[in-house]
Protein backbone atom coordinates (compact mmCIF):
# COMPACT_ATOMS: atom_id res chain seq x y z
CA UNK A 1 0.00 0.00 0.00
CA UNK A 2 1.55 3.33 -1.25
CA UNK A 3 0.31 6.33 0.76
CA UNK A 4 -0.12 9.26 -1.19
CA UNK A 5 -0.88 12.61 -0.27
CA UNK A 6 -2.58 15.42 -2.74
CA UNK A 7 -1.91 18.71 -1.75
CA UNK A 8 -3.26 22.21 -3.42
CA UNK A 9 -3.34 25.93 -1.98
CA UNK A 10 -6.75 25.43 0.06
CA UNK A 11 -7.62 21.88 -0.17
CA UNK A 12 -10.82 22.23 -1.89
CA UNK A 13 -10.20 21.96 -5.74
CA UNK A 14 -7.64 21.57 -6.98
CA UNK A 15 -6.05 18.61 -4.57
CA UNK A 16 -9.33 17.04 -5.09
CA UNK A 17 -9.19 16.46 -8.53
CA UNK A 18 -5.13 15.35 -8.33
CA UNK A 19 -6.48 12.77 -5.78
CA UNK A 20 -9.38 11.36 -8.10
CA UNK A 21 -7.30 11.14 -10.81
CA UNK A 22 -4.16 9.31 -9.58
CA UNK A 23 -6.40 6.90 -7.72
CA UNK A 24 -8.21 6.55 -10.80
CA UNK A 25 -4.76 5.99 -12.33
CA UNK A 26 -3.03 3.80 -9.61
CA UNK A 27 -6.03 1.28 -9.87
CA UNK A 28 -5.91 0.76 -13.76
CA UNK A 29 -2.02 -0.25 -12.76
CA UNK A 30 -3.22 -2.10 -9.81
CA UNK A 31 -1.77 -0.53 -7.20
CA UNK A 32 -3.12 -0.28 -4.00
CA UNK A 33 -2.51 3.37 -2.50
CA UNK A 34 -4.33 5.65 0.15
CA UNK A 35 -5.10 8.81 -1.38
CA UNK A 36 -5.56 11.89 1.10
CA UNK A 37 -6.09 15.73 0.30
CA UNK A 38 -5.44 18.79 1.83
CA UNK A 39 -4.11 22.68 1.71
CA UNK A 40 -0.45 23.51 1.98
CA UNK A 41 -1.23 24.93 5.46
CA UNK A 42 -2.22 21.03 6.64
CA UNK A 43 0.46 19.30 4.29
CA UNK A 44 3.02 19.39 7.44
CA UNK A 45 0.40 17.37 9.96
CA UNK A 46 -0.34 15.00 7.25
CA UNK A 47 3.49 14.43 6.03
CA UNK A 48 4.62 13.88 9.67
CA UNK A 49 2.12 10.95 9.42
CA UNK A 50 4.46 9.08 6.63
CA UNK A 51 3.56 10.01 3.44
CA UNK A 52 5.49 8.04 0.40
CA UNK A 53 4.55 10.26 -2.06
CA UNK A 54 3.01 14.08 -1.95
CA UNK A 55 1.76 15.38 -5.42
CA UNK A 56 1.06 18.81 -5.81
CA UNK A 57 1.22 21.36 -8.63
CA UNK A 58 4.43 22.12 -10.37
CA UNK A 59 3.87 25.39 -9.01
CA UNK A 60 3.68 24.56 -5.01
CA UNK A 61 6.82 22.36 -5.05
CA UNK A 62 8.70 24.82 -3.44
CA UNK A 63 6.32 25.89 -0.94
CA UNK A 64 6.44 22.21 0.61
CA UNK A 65 8.99 21.57 3.22
CA UNK A 66 8.80 17.41 3.47
CA UNK A 67 10.15 14.40 5.43
CA UNK A 68 13.26 13.00 3.45
CA UNK A 69 11.19 9.53 3.52
CA UNK A 70 8.84 11.31 1.21
CA UNK A 71 8.63 11.88 -2.46
CA UNK A 72 7.46 15.38 -3.45
CA UNK A 73 6.39 14.95 -7.52
CA UNK A 74 4.97 18.23 -9.06
CA UNK A 75 2.30 17.89 -11.55
CA UNK A 76 2.08 19.86 -14.94
CA UNK A 77 -1.32 18.65 -16.31
CA UNK A 78 -3.42 17.39 -13.79
CA UNK A 79 -5.93 15.64 -15.73
CA UNK A 80 -4.09 13.63 -18.54
CA UNK A 81 -2.76 10.21 -16.86
CA UNK A 82 -0.14 9.69 -20.10
CA UNK A 83 1.48 12.88 -18.29
CA UNK A 84 1.57 12.52 -14.58
CA UNK A 85 1.28 8.36 -15.00
CA UNK A 86 5.04 7.94 -15.72
CA UNK A 87 5.81 10.61 -13.13
CA UNK A 88 4.40 8.75 -10.63
CA UNK A 89 5.60 5.00 -11.81
CA UNK A 90 9.34 6.57 -12.16
CA UNK A 91 8.79 7.17 -8.61
CA UNK A 92 6.90 3.67 -7.53
CA UNK A 93 9.85 1.89 -9.39
CA UNK A 94 12.72 3.57 -7.89
CA UNK A 95 11.20 3.21 -4.25
CA UNK A 96 8.09 1.12 -3.65
CA UNK A 97 8.90 -1.79 -6.74
CA UNK A 98 7.12 -4.23 -3.92
CA UNK A 99 3.96 -2.48 -5.10
CA UNK A 100 3.99 -3.68 -8.35
CA UNK A 101 4.60 -7.24 -7.57
CA UNK A 102 1.05 -7.87 -6.33
CA UNK B 1 -26.81 21.04 -6.28
CA UNK B 2 -23.99 19.50 -8.85
CA UNK B 3 -22.24 21.59 -11.58
CA UNK B 4 -24.80 21.15 -13.84
CA UNK B 5 -28.16 21.16 -12.19
CA UNK B 6 -26.31 24.61 -10.36
CA UNK B 7 -24.99 25.81 -14.09
CA UNK B 8 -27.41 25.47 -15.68
CA UNK B 9 -30.68 26.54 -13.40
CA UNK B 10 -28.96 29.65 -12.52
CA UNK B 11 -27.49 30.48 -15.92
CA UNK B 12 -23.89 30.33 -14.27
CA UNK B 13 -22.24 30.40 -17.52
CA UNK B 14 -20.41 32.95 -19.55
CA UNK B 15 -19.40 32.23 -23.35
CA UNK B 16 -16.67 33.96 -25.94
CA UNK B 17 -16.22 36.52 -22.97
CA UNK B 18 -13.25 39.27 -24.37
CA UNK B 19 -10.69 39.45 -21.52
CA UNK B 20 -7.87 41.56 -21.76
CA UNK B 21 -5.87 39.91 -18.73
CA UNK B 22 -5.80 36.66 -16.29
CA UNK B 23 -7.55 39.47 -13.68
CA UNK B 24 -10.18 39.74 -15.83
CA UNK B 25 -10.91 36.32 -17.16
CA UNK B 26 -10.92 35.17 -13.30
CA UNK B 27 -13.22 38.07 -12.93
CA UNK B 28 -15.91 36.99 -15.36
CA UNK B 29 -16.43 34.21 -13.20
CA UNK B 30 -16.29 35.82 -9.39
CA UNK B 31 -19.19 38.16 -11.31
CA UNK B 32 -21.23 35.19 -12.36
CA UNK B 33 -21.24 34.12 -8.64
CA UNK B 34 -21.71 37.68 -7.21
CA UNK B 35 -24.45 38.19 -9.36
CA UNK B 36 -26.13 34.81 -8.37
CA UNK B 37 -25.43 35.99 -4.64
CA UNK B 38 -23.42 32.83 -3.58
CA UNK B 39 -19.78 34.85 -3.19
CA UNK B 40 -19.33 38.64 -2.07
CA UNK B 41 -17.02 40.64 -3.88
CA UNK B 42 -14.10 39.72 -1.76
CA UNK B 43 -13.63 36.62 -3.24
CA UNK B 44 -12.25 38.13 -6.66
CA UNK B 45 -9.95 39.79 -4.12
CA UNK B 46 -9.61 36.05 -2.23
CA UNK B 47 -8.59 34.55 -5.73
CA UNK B 48 -6.11 37.12 -6.55
CA UNK B 49 -4.06 37.30 -3.32
CA UNK B 50 -3.85 33.76 -4.05
CA UNK B 51 -2.21 33.83 -7.19
CA UNK B 52 0.16 36.71 -5.80
CA UNK B 53 0.96 33.88 -3.29
CA UNK B 54 1.54 30.78 -4.48
CA UNK B 55 1.33 31.36 -8.35
CA UNK B 56 -1.24 29.88 -10.84
CA UNK B 57 -2.05 27.03 -8.56
CA UNK B 58 -5.60 26.41 -10.29
CA UNK B 59 -4.23 25.89 -13.65
CA UNK B 60 -5.68 22.18 -14.47
CA UNK B 61 -4.41 20.89 -18.00
CA UNK B 62 -3.46 23.49 -20.91
CA UNK B 63 -5.77 25.59 -21.32
CA UNK B 64 -7.82 24.90 -18.67
CA UNK B 65 -8.04 26.89 -15.20
CA UNK B 66 -10.81 26.02 -12.08
CA UNK B 67 -10.45 29.98 -10.50
CA UNK B 68 -10.91 28.95 -6.56
CA UNK B 69 -10.29 30.38 -3.37
CA UNK B 70 -10.49 30.01 0.76
CA UNK B 71 -13.64 29.76 2.04
CA UNK B 72 -13.16 32.77 4.31
CA UNK B 73 -12.84 34.71 1.24
CA UNK B 74 -15.89 35.82 0.86
CA UNK B 75 -18.15 32.05 0.10
CA UNK B 76 -21.85 32.01 1.37
CA UNK B 77 -22.90 29.11 -0.66
CA UNK B 78 -21.49 26.27 -2.76
CA UNK B 79 -21.08 27.27 -6.32
CA UNK B 80 -19.83 27.45 -9.93
CA UNK B 81 -19.69 28.88 -13.16
CA UNK B 82 -18.19 28.20 -16.51
CA UNK B 83 -16.53 30.69 -18.63
CA UNK B 84 -14.82 30.78 -21.82
CA UNK B 85 -13.11 33.05 -23.44
CA UNK B 86 -13.07 34.74 -26.90
CA UNK B 87 -9.40 34.95 -26.77
CA UNK B 88 -7.24 32.81 -24.64
CA UNK B 89 -5.21 34.67 -21.86
CA UNK B 90 -1.56 34.16 -20.06
CA UNK B 91 -1.99 33.17 -15.98
CA UNK B 92 2.17 32.82 -16.12
CA UNK B 93 2.09 29.35 -16.34
CA UNK B 94 4.24 28.52 -19.41
CA UNK B 95 3.47 24.45 -19.74
CA UNK B 96 -0.67 25.31 -19.83
CA UNK B 97 -0.64 28.67 -21.06
CA UNK B 98 -3.09 29.91 -22.63
CA UNK B 99 -6.51 29.75 -21.42
CA UNK B 100 -9.41 29.73 -22.29
CA UNK B 101 -12.07 27.48 -20.14
CA UNK B 102 -12.66 28.74 -16.58
CA UNK B 103 -14.62 26.85 -14.19
CA UNK B 104 -14.94 28.49 -10.75
CA UNK B 105 -15.98 27.06 -7.90
CA UNK B 106 -16.26 28.47 -4.18
CA UNK B 107 -16.82 26.00 -1.17
CA UNK B 108 -18.35 26.77 2.12
CA UNK B 109 -15.81 24.08 3.24
CA UNK B 110 -13.46 21.50 2.20
CA UNK B 111 -15.94 18.72 3.89
CA UNK B 112 -18.92 19.91 1.76
CA UNK B 113 -17.54 20.75 -1.74
CA UNK B 114 -19.19 18.77 -3.42
CA UNK B 115 -17.51 15.43 -4.21
CA UNK B 116 -20.08 14.95 -7.14
CA UNK B 117 -19.40 18.58 -8.88
CA UNK B 118 -15.83 17.88 -8.46
CA UNK B 119 -16.21 14.86 -10.56
CA UNK B 120 -18.36 16.67 -13.07
CA UNK B 121 -15.82 19.09 -13.68
CA UNK B 122 -12.74 16.71 -13.66
CA UNK B 123 -15.34 14.40 -16.32
CA UNK B 124 -16.06 17.75 -18.58
CA UNK B 125 -12.05 18.85 -18.46
CA UNK B 126 -11.36 15.17 -19.31
CA UNK B 127 -13.22 14.93 -22.43
CA UNK B 128 -12.12 15.92 -25.71
CA UNK B 129 -15.37 16.61 -27.67
CA UNK B 130 -16.81 18.49 -24.88
CA UNK B 131 -13.90 20.69 -24.41
CA UNK B 132 -14.09 21.53 -28.25
CA UNK B 133 -18.05 21.77 -28.04
CA UNK B 134 -17.80 24.11 -25.27
CA UNK B 135 -15.15 26.73 -26.58
CA UNK B 136 -17.48 26.97 -29.34
CA UNK B 137 -20.42 27.48 -27.43
CA UNK B 138 -22.24 30.52 -27.20
CA UNK B 139 -25.54 30.24 -25.07
CA UNK B 140 -26.89 28.11 -22.16
CA UNK B 141 -28.73 25.37 -24.61
CA UNK B 142 -25.14 24.44 -26.03
CA UNK B 143 -23.56 23.82 -22.39
CA UNK B 144 -27.12 21.76 -21.74
CA UNK B 145 -26.15 19.60 -24.87
CA UNK B 146 -22.47 19.09 -23.90
CA UNK B 147 -23.85 18.03 -20.41
CA UNK B 148 -25.90 15.64 -21.75
CA UNK B 149 -23.80 14.48 -24.19
CA UNK B 150 -21.52 13.69 -21.44
CA UNK B 151 -24.13 11.97 -19.46
CA UNK B 152 -25.07 9.46 -22.22
CA UNK B 153 -21.25 8.34 -21.82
Amino acid sequence: MVKVLAVCGNGMGTSLVIKMKVKQFLDEQGISASMESCSLGEAGGYMNQGMDIVLCSKNLVGNLNPPAKSHVIGLVNLMNAKEFGPQIMEVINQFYPDELKK
Amino acid sequence: MNLQEHVLSRKAARFQVEAKDWKEAVKAGTDILVEAGTVTEQYYHEILDGVEELGPYFIMAPGMAMPHGRPDGGVLENSYAIVTLKEPVNFGDPDNDPVDILITLAAVDAKTQNEEAIIQVVTLLDDEKAMADLRKATCIEDLEKIFNELEEM
